[in-house]
């Protein structure tokens, strides 16, 4: 019994050490708060917005625009070289807003609304 | 009643195993929106500045002092340079980030999930951010296999923290990370090649914990699982990508960001 008891006691600190080296789980919260959160944050700042996005289409070539119907591979090769049309570091873009895939609770709600 | 105590004490913390996990989006931070946002977008700006078209980055959700050796952060995914259509019909230019995330209700199963650059940081323990820049020609590959849904075919839902990255059993953040680029590389989604190669060219990182305490974790915890391993426990880790694409010439860099300063990761 004392043996029994022994080997429990070592379990417990063997898992209590364990249990350190992941990554902590975190609580569900509402879907808005995040937005929310950043939205008052920057209300402070003029320049600033938070926004949710939406639709996402990786850009391949610095100042293309690009649509869901292209295909990747069109803007990939330069015919006459062979070579993709990437040869520089040629420094990209990046919008000034926060973007964020949560929406804002209005916007929520409008989604809420149209499934129901 | 010293046995009986022991079984009371033994359950309770079974109870708080709960809380025991690895990548999942976070809904709690440790920082002020406005901090979180602000570092998001000059990880996002440091990058641009490269020219990454496609880049893989980490994050650190513990703190470091907690990593068992050879590990520097905890969640690893890719990120995209897009168009991104705003939910005001706007469009704008920055990074999109394609993780493989744990769920929350069930730590032994996982999802694919598309975020941006502050909700990837949202809940970390700091603001420190892994950066590896590949070479142009596989940043190009990285966005094809994206596009193309490589990512989504290549998703094992069965998750494990330690996940073996020889096999297909189980998968987490870092080895479908690197199933990816791997899948990039090749060209393919073919598991089968794409683990073949990753086993003939890929050095993971050895997990210096014990195997008991491994064990220990695998009956009681869901998300972790010794059983896709011989008798090495090794995992892939953010470091040990860079490690394995430096080594074939196909990195550009591999740095830590914090602070606005930016270090060499090795």
């Amino acid at each position: 019994m004392k043996r029994i008891s022994q080997l429990f006691t070592l379990g417990l600190i063997a898992l209590t050490s364990f249990a350190s080296h992941a990554e902590s789980a975190s609580e569900h919260a509402s879907k808005g708060s995040r937005h929310s959160a950043l939205a008052s944050a920057h209300s402070t700042t003029a320049s600033a917005q938070v926004a949710s996005g939406v639709v996402v289409v990786p850009l391949l070539v610095v100042g293309s625009t690009a649509s869901a119907s292209q295909a990747v591979g069109e803007s990939l090769i330069d015919t006459a070289s062979g070579k993709h049309k990437i040869d520089k570091h040629e420094p990209l873009e990046i919008t000034e807003i926060t973007i964020t895939v949560d929406r804002s609770p209005a916007e929520q709600m409008k989604k809420s609304e149209k499934k129901g | 009643m010293r046995y009986f105590k022991s079984l009371i004490f033994l359950f309770i913390l079974l109870l708080s195993l709960n809380t025991f996990a690895g990548s999942q989006q976070n809904s709690e931070s440790k920082f002020a929106a406005e901090e979180v946002a602000s570092f998001a977008k000059s990880v996002e700006k440091y990058a641009a500045k490269q020219g990454a078209r496609a880049f893989i980055i980490a994050r650190l959700g513990q703190p470091e002092k907690d990593l068992p050796h050879g590990f520097q952060f905890t969640h690893t995914a890719i990120a995209i340079y897009s168009q991104i259509t705003l939910d005001n019909g706007d469009k704008a230019k920055g990074y999109a980030i394609y993780n493989l995330y744990q769920n929350a209700e069930n730590p032994a199963k996982s999802a694919l999930m598309t975020d941006y650059p502050v909700d990837f940081f949202w809940g970390v323990e700091s603001l420190k951010a892994g950066i590896i820049i590949p070479s142009p020609d596989l940043q190009i590959r990285l966005i094809e296999a994206i596009s193309s849904g490589k990512n989504k075919t290549l998703h094992n839902p069965n998750y494990s923290l330690i996940a073996n990255p020889f096999n297909n059993q189980f998968q987490n953040c870092t080895e479908h990370t690197l199933n990816v680029i791997n899948a990039a590389i090749y060209e393919t989604d073919d598991m089968a090649r794409i683990k073949a190669n990753t086993e003939a060219y890929f050095t993971p990182q050895l997990v210096k914990v014990s195997r008991f305490k491994l064990a220990l974790g695998n009956w009681f915890a869901k998300g972790v699982s010794t059983e896709d391993h011989g008798r090495k426990i090794q995992t892939t880790s953010f470091t040990s990508i860079a490690q394995y694409l430096h080594e074939f010439g196909l990195m550009e860099e591999a740095v830590v960001f914090e602070e606005g300063e930016v270090s060499r990761l090795f």
